[in-house]
């Protein structure tokens, strides 16, 4: 019996939880398509998870790329397969790598910076100072942080593209010696325009995806500077696991 | 009509709120005349603040109804409600200021939105209202450089700003020194001292509701005990309202608390 209750909270909580997550997706699209949009703010917001987010996807994504040269390039040679190995690092960087990477760095700025931001104001009052002003905090605080994340996440990952496959390229030919003009060659040979455009896509719902989660997190905070501790590790966590989740089925459906 | 003479303004009936097992209010009744000054006492955790939140539509009722101008406020949409608002000022206990915009932004975010003003008159305006509550030279400061008491003015300042003609308090003197409490009481007095303006005012200190009521409700175990004039509620001989009045530690409001 007692087993029996306490998987029905988790249950029922779970439940709680996804109609508060699609909830602020929702109330999202309708301030949005309410309007008016104050563009000013967005591209603050762009920014912030833009610009300001270039250096740790830069050094994640290189480093990605030059890893994955480093692997393949020392099982590749053991059966003389080295020649692909510029196709398996724009390959996994494009189609995979770039996209999820960027998203989990954004989320670990970005997303818990939304969550604590929110959080800290919903428990200082400020979100009912919103409302009392007569400015909706959904319109103000949220529509632009989640199109500001939906707009810059693709962004950040064709940067990303380009530079995991600079990284492998830099220690495949600069450290092991592989040979530049097959290595180029092998980069782009197998590519197709879908191996780019399916990457551009998840980042663009993983963007949304961490967004909304740290705005929701932040909005449904409780309980002072532990409450805003807890949402912000939250949301973390749960935007995490819903971009790997999401990511499966996406590519199996972008793949099909 | 009624005591203070104006139409209702603010109608409050049968209101219930529970917070999971905890029952705040528990069938609110009350009554505003426009025009009138009414401060809602009572101790901490009594409710006042849940009912104050009730009259702006930042909680919905679970039971009951909160009309203004007699239109219902507890089921209107949330984008009407934005509109409806646009006549309340409110302030919060803490201030409740935006902390990633200065002293100046927050006083003329409401001002910008809704006011209509060029960049010179949100400018006066900003300035008249600092000047209301007897700050001088904080404009350029971000609220973490205030200290608590110039917080809550600055919140008082921001709630004023549109000239709302609803005012909603939320412990306004709380942490004020006398000579502070006595100017912001003075000028919630001022504010609707214009018949047009109702003020609702929440605290739980006497000496400042004295100054600023021209009505007085307590509330006591979710409901409302008495609501009357100040010269009532100084003779008024219900036990609630006694042991309040006199600070005394024994009587129903520490037998509730057992």
């Amino acid at each position: 019996m007692r087993a029996l209750s306490t998987l029905d909270r988790a249950v029922t909580a779970t439940i709680e939880e996804a109609g508060r997550w699609f909830t602020m997706l929702y109330k999202t699209l309708y301030w949005t398509a309410r309007g008016p949009w104050d563009f000013r703010e967005w591209f603050r917001q762009m920014a912030r998870v833009g610009v300001d987010s270039v250096p740790v996807v830069f050094l994640a994504a290189f480093f990605t790329g030059a890893v994955i040269a480093l692997q393949t390039y020392e099982g590749f040679q053991r059966f003389h397969a080295e020649g692909y190995v510029g196709s398996v690092v724009s390959l996994s960087m494009l189609r995979e790598l770039a996209p999820v990477l960027s998203a989990l760095m954004v989320t670990g700025r970005v997303g818990s910076a939304y969550a604590a931001e929110i959080g800290t104001m919903r428990v200082t009052e400020q979100i009912d100072a919103l409302y009392a002003l007569a400015a909706n905090p959904i319109q103000y605080l949220v529509v632009p942080r989640v199109w500001a994340s939906f707009i810059m996440m693709p962004l950040l990952t064709i940067m990303a593209d380009a530079t995991g496959i600079l990284g492998g390229y830099l220690v495949a030919v600069g450290l092991l010696n592989a040979n530049a003009v097959i290595y180029e060659q092998s980069t782009f040979q197998f590519l197709d325009l879908n191996d780019f455009g399916s990457g551009i896509i998840k980042a663009a719902v993983f963007g949304i995806i961490l967004a909304v989660t740290g705005c929701m997190k932040g909005f449904h905070t409780q309980g002072g500077a532990e409450g805003v501790g807890k949402a912000t590790t939250q949301s973390v966590v749960m935007a995490s696991l819903i971009i790997l989740l999401s990511d499966f089925f996406l590519t199996k459906v972008l793949f099909q | 009509m009624n005591q203070a003479g104006g139409p209702t303004k603010i109608s409050i009936r049968g209101l219930h709120k529970a917070f999971g097992a905890k029952k705040v209010l528990q069938g609110v009744d009350l009554e505003v005349p426009e025009g009138s000054s009414t401060v809602i006492m009572g101790g901490s955790g009594a409710g006042k603040s849940v009912l104050l939140k009730h009259v702006i539509g930042l909680l919905r009722p679970d039971a009951g109804e909160v009309l203004v101008d007699g239109g219902d406020i507890g089921h209107l949409h949330e984008g009407d409600l934005n509109t409806v608002r646009r006549q309340f000022g409110m302030s919060f206990q803490e201030g409740a200021l935006f902390d990633s915009m200065s002293v100046f932004d927050n006083i003329a975010f409401p001002l910008r939105r809704h006011s209509g003003l060029d960049p010179d008159g949100v400018a006066e305006r900003v300035r008249e209202c600092l000047r209301i509550v007897n700050l001088h030279d904080v404009e350029g400061k971000m609220p973490a450089e205030l200290s608590g008491g110039m917080r809550r003015r600055v919140g008082f300042a921001r709630a004023i700003a549109l000239k709302p003609r609803i005012l909603l308090f939320d412990e306004p003197t709380t942490g004020l020194d006398p000579v502070m409490t006595a100017l912001i009481a003075d000028t919630i007095r001022a504010l609707t001292e214009d018949e047009t303006v109702t003020a609702l005012t929440i605290t739980h200190d006497l000496q400042a509701a004295y100054a600023i009521a021209d009505r007085i409700a307590m509330i006591f175990q979710g409901r409302i005990v008495f609501c009357g004039p100040p010269e009532a509620f100084q003779t008024n001989t219900d036990p609630v309202v006694e042991q309040f009045r006199t600070s005394n530690p024994i009587g129903p409001w520490t037998e509730a608390e057992l």
